[in-house]
């Protein structure tokens, strides 16, 4: 290991001295600093990194800047949400002066997984997935002007690969493009063609939508639809897909930097991207990250389903099984003989069901993960015919998490608080007298980063803050009302961003 | 209560019997039970202390004039935050001695000026009212002049503070230590 990665910084000091010394006088002057807040992107365009492990060394293989839009939530999520289950490369954009202006940490997906095929088309020969025998990804980085250079470093905190980013670029000539409505606090998918043209653009939209109704009913999309958006790109751009991959007639690949440089100048937001690809044969794949990657960049793993109706299979449910996969790190739940490929850990395949008892006590042997894991009650994960995730999948809030810890991540619901009380109660001296309104309610258990509450006084527009509590407190007293007077309060929670979740309401007479 | 204290005065000085040996002085302390719940609630009963002078006018009847001082701190009903109040009841009134001798039992009645003040979170409240008190008891000569006196009052003042009444009254029992001169 030591050798490769020697290897790789000789030859990026042969071939940018300049920058190599640089780097090294300044991080010997300490000033290496990370100063992100202090540097502005450009909005409108963005950074293609494209990253490959070779010979498990990440490597920067090329970057490039192109008009896009940058997600602000992943450098929001970069650094601040890695958790200590396995510490992972990182990614860092540095400037002339070897300032790191913004960094993030990364993984590559390990895994690519086939979809299933119907019963009575079993085919014992072909695994369900794959380790990726190269995995690469690629990355959307915000653009900033004062960057100099990129630098890559191993998980043990080596640095394995830089390159100068090209300042021959002229960003000004590019025009970013016209962006679409926003909304930050939601879950984005991105429906994205592939191989279609104007001709049979409507075939794609037809399958896109197809896709999107069935999404959006069931768990755990459907409680919070409101919450996701959904977004159909009609890309014409060449995504270098292709079936066959890895000698697996219906296992559909495409070239990564491609899909995600399309994605990022389709002006959308999104955190997890569809690939349609206009085929008459059956396939798809989807690419598993792993662990919790998708707190950093979820939308490395896309998924890829066909475009046609081979055995009668809609896209529909191949793209949701390989959405599972993609989006919620999910293992195949089928049995199958020879695996051939290394567990890498789900929510829905275990050595044992005690993981999961509190949420089904549903436990069946088999499970194509390893063959002597057990699994869950039967889903989409298992049968396409079956168009739902079974409750561990949504429910998991055990590593590396369910469907709906997962989306709550993105989307950031913040529940009402519960049982929200209040009387009018007299307090009085001898003397004198006042009426306190004593509100109180629990906290909800689904909120995770309640940090604070407000309460309002007053419904909709017309109500107006009376006091700011502290997460841990349950009661307050609004003293001196009216005695005469009908009350009606809001109570929100809110998040650690300063997020206010819905109300909850009550009326005091 | 100024029209009290003329007739009092009036009554002592137009008799012309009033005499030295006619004049008690004493020195009282007594326990004080609230009528009121809400007073017994915040404040509960306590200890009033204060003293009398009685005058003989004629044959057993006595004009008597007095004060005592009650303090108190307790908790508003809700909040349970400290609240804190004074009584200085004030006044005069007639008594008369059923019996004479080394029991003396007594009966009176009288007007009493109430001065109350009130402090808690809620503010300051300062008032006073006109009240009525009832005493039955009787001395116990000692020697000489030296008496105690063991009685019972009841008291009721009625003042409205804010948008309700109080009654500010209640039992009183207790002792004096008093010489007759």
């Amino acid at each position: 290991m030591k050798v490769k990665v020697f290897v790789i910084l000789f030859v990026f000091v042969l071939a940018f001295p300049g920058q190599v010394a640089l780097t090294k006088k300044l991080q010997s002057e300490g000033k290496n600093s990370y100063r992100e807040n202090s540097v502005s992107p450009l909005a409108g365009l963005v950074t293609i990194v494209d990253l490959k492990l070779i010979d498990n060394i990440p490597t920067i293989i090329k970057i490039t800047v192109i008009p896009g839009r940058y997600n602000e939530r992943r450098k929001n999520a970069a650094i601040k949400n890695s958790s200590n289950h396995n510490r992972k490369p990182q990614l860092s954009v540095l400037d002339g002066a070897g300032n790191v202006i913004y960094k993030t940490e990364f993984d590559f997906p390990r895994l690519i997984t086939i979809p299933p095929l119907p019963p009575e088309y079993f085919d014992p020969y072909t695994p369900a997935v794959i380790p990726i025998e190269e995995p690469e990804v690629t990355f959307i980085l915000p653009y900033f002007q004062e960057a100099a250079f990129l630098e890559v470093s191993s998980s043990d905190g080596i640095l394995t690969s830089a390159m100068p980013i090209d300042q021959m670029i002229s960003p000004f000539n590019l025009l970013p493009p016209e962006p679409p409505p926003i909304e930050m606090g939601k879950f984005h998918v991105l429906i994205m063609a592939s191989n279609y043209n104007s001709s049979n653009m409507a075939k794609f939209i037809s399958v896109a939508n197809s896709i999107k109704q069935l999404s959006l009913t069931i768990e755990p999309f459907s409680t919070f639809s409101s919450k996701v958006d959904i977004h159909i790109y009609t890309n014409t751009a060449d995504l270098g897909c292709y079936s066959g991959c890895s000698g697996i007639s219906r296992l559909i690949c495409c070239d990564s930097s491609k899909v995600i440089s399309a994605a990022a100048s389709s002006g959308y937001l999104y955190d997890e991207i569809i690939v349609i690809h206009n085929t008459p044969n059956y396939g798809g794949g989807g690419y598993r990250e792993s662990g919790d990657s998708y707190k950093n960049n979820s939308y490395n793993t896309y998924v890829v389903v066909y475009g046609g109706t081979d055995f009668s299979i809609d896209q529909d449910v191949v793209a949701l099984h390989e959405f599972g996969h993609s989006f919620g790190n999910l293992c195949d739940e089928y049995f199958f003989s020879s695996e051939g490929y290394i567990y890498k850990e789900c929510v829905n395949c275990r050595a044992n069901c005690n993981d999961w008892i509190s949420i089904t006590t549903v436990c069946q042997a088999g499970c194509d993960a390893k063959s002597e894991y057990f699994r869950p009650e039967d889903s989409i994960m298992i049968y396409l015919s079956l168009p739902y995730y079974n409750q561990a999948s949504i429910k998991a809030t055990y590593f590396p998490d369910g469907l709906e810890k997962r989306l709550k991540f993105f989307v950031k619901i913040i529940f009402p608080p519960m049982n929200f009380k209040g009387e009018k109660v007299l307090n009085r001296s001898l003397s004198q007298a006042e009426y306190i309104n004593v509100l109180s309610w629990k906290v909800n258990p689904n909120n995770e980063n309640n940090v604070k509450y407000r309460i309002y006084e007053g419904e909709g527009e017309n109500k107006t803050a009376v006091v700011e509590l502290s997460a841990d407190t349950f009661e307050y007293w609004h003293r001196r009302v009216d005695r005469d007077k009908q009350y009606i309060y809001a109570l929100c929670a809110v998040n650690n961003d300063n997020e206010e979740g819905e109300p909850a309401y009550v009326t005091v007479q | 209560m100024r029209k009290l204290f003329i007739i009092i005065v009036t009554v002592i000085f137009s008799s012309g019997i009033a005499n030295a040996t006619d004049i008690s002085v004493e020195l009282k302390a007594h326990y004080f039970h609230p009528s009121e719940k809400a007073f017994r609630d915040i404040y509960g009963g306590g200890m009033m202390y204060g003293g009398e002078v009685s005058i003989g006018v004629w044959k057993g009847l006595e004009v008597w004039f007095g004060g005592s001082y009650f303090s108190k701190t307790g908790e508003l009903t809700f909040t349970k935050e400290e609240t804190k109040l004074k009584i200085y009841p004030l006044g005069g009134g007639l008594k008369y001695r059923l019996s004479e001798g080394v029991l003396s039992f007594y009966i009176g009645a009288g007007l009493n000026y109430y001065q109350y003040k009130e402090s808690n979170p809620l503010g300051d409240v300062s008032k006073c009212g006109l009240g009525y008190i009832g005493k039955i008891g009787s001395y116990v000569k000692v020697t000489g002049g030296l008496l105690v006196d063991l009685y019972v009052n009841y008291s009721y003042c009625k003042i409205k503070p804010a948008d309700f009444k109080i009654n500010i009254g209640g039992i009183e029992a207790g002792v004096g230590m008093g010489y007759s001169f």
